[in-house]
């Protein structure tokens, strides 16, 4: 699975395709496929894991299971019920983006993402790094950020960074919030400063969650606190998804 | 120099300040990452207090 490439993706189609692209829909699709099943996923706790399910990789990837929500359909499903209850093709396509673009960064990983559901349940895998969920948030960190996919991050914030001033009050009212009618409807219920962190807050939390992690990962904790990027790493993960 | 520049001295830098920002919720993230870490919906309560405080204390 990816962390925080999944918060900063939908900025990068936004600075890329402009006014084309929704950033809240865009980012509403990009966390969809995860936001009802991750939890159980990981289960409870965080430094002692406690297990929901006795399969979490089928549930979280696989069918039967919900892994039909990383499956390009789904996007296409709820981003035709969009349509068809706003009448706005720009929040359709957005959420459409976002969602197919967070399946594309999970066949990365070693389980991978069913892409031709309902047709086939092949996983699309490419195996760059473990996918580690079924072990819990703290140990799935310290998978990810050691492996290559703490690299997938990174790189999501590294070229993000070229298109700084999307962040600014500046750019966001002379930018965004003329060209979405969303900002148009929430400014109806709340100020500014509001809807300015609505509009930051994942690429702030995209950013801080990598340099925290990484710290975290590798000068704080004590399991396996060594960078891995050996293909399909770390090689201490159990292997996980199709052989 | 009026006092209208005098002022505009005293504020920080846009880059600084959010990288102060940054720097604390990185803090905070290492400090309790169960807390602070797992889900953007964590950093709302600063980015709001931050974004709320920008035109108050940057240039």
């Amino acid at each position: 699975m990816s962390w925080a490439a999944h918060d900063l993706e939908p900025y990068l189609f936004r600075a890329k395709m402009g006014a084309r692209i929704s950033l809240v829909f865009c980012l509403l699709g990009s966390y969809s496929p995860d936001v009802l099943t991750k939890w159980a996923v990981y289960g409870f706790g965080f430094t002692h894991h406690h297990a929901l399910l006795d399969d979490p990789v089928q549930f979280h990837r696989g069918w039967p299971g919900a892994g039909f929500t990383h499956s390009p359909i789904y996007g296409v499903v709820v981003s035709g019920l969009i349509l068809l209850l706003s009448r706005n093709r720009v929040w359709a396509l957005s959420y459409l983006i976002g969602a197919v673009a967070h399946d594309l960064s999970d066949t990365l990983d070693s389980v991978g993402v069913m892409m031709l559901f309902p047709i086939s349940t092949w996983h699309m895998h490419f195996g760059l790094w473990e996918y580690v969920g079924e072990v819990g948030r703290a140990h799935d960190a310290v998978a990810y950020y050691t492996s290559w996919g703490g690299v997938w991050d990174a790189f999501w914030a590294v070229w993000l960074l070229r298109y700084w001033r999307m962040f600014s009050t500046r750019y966001f009212r002379d930018e965004i919030a003329p060209t979405d009618p969303f900002w148009a409807w929430m400014g109806r219920y709340t100020g500014e400063s509001v809807m300015l962190t609505v509009y930051r807050s994942s690429a702030f939390f995209g950013y801080a969650s990598i340099i925290g992690w990484y710290i975290w990962v590798l000068a704080v904790n004590s399991f396996h606190p060594h960078l891995d990027w050996s293909f399909g790493g770390p090689q201490w993960a159990p292997r996980q998804g199709p052989q | 120099m009026t006092e209208d520049q005098q002022s505009d001295r005293r504020r920080l830098p846009s880059w600084l300040y959010w990288l102060i920002v940054l720097a604390i919720a990185v803090g905070l993230g290492v400090l309790a990452p169960a807390l602070f870490l797992l889900g953007f919906w964590e950093m709302i309560p600063l980015v709001l207090l931050a974004s709320w405080l920008a035109p108050k204390v940057t240039r």
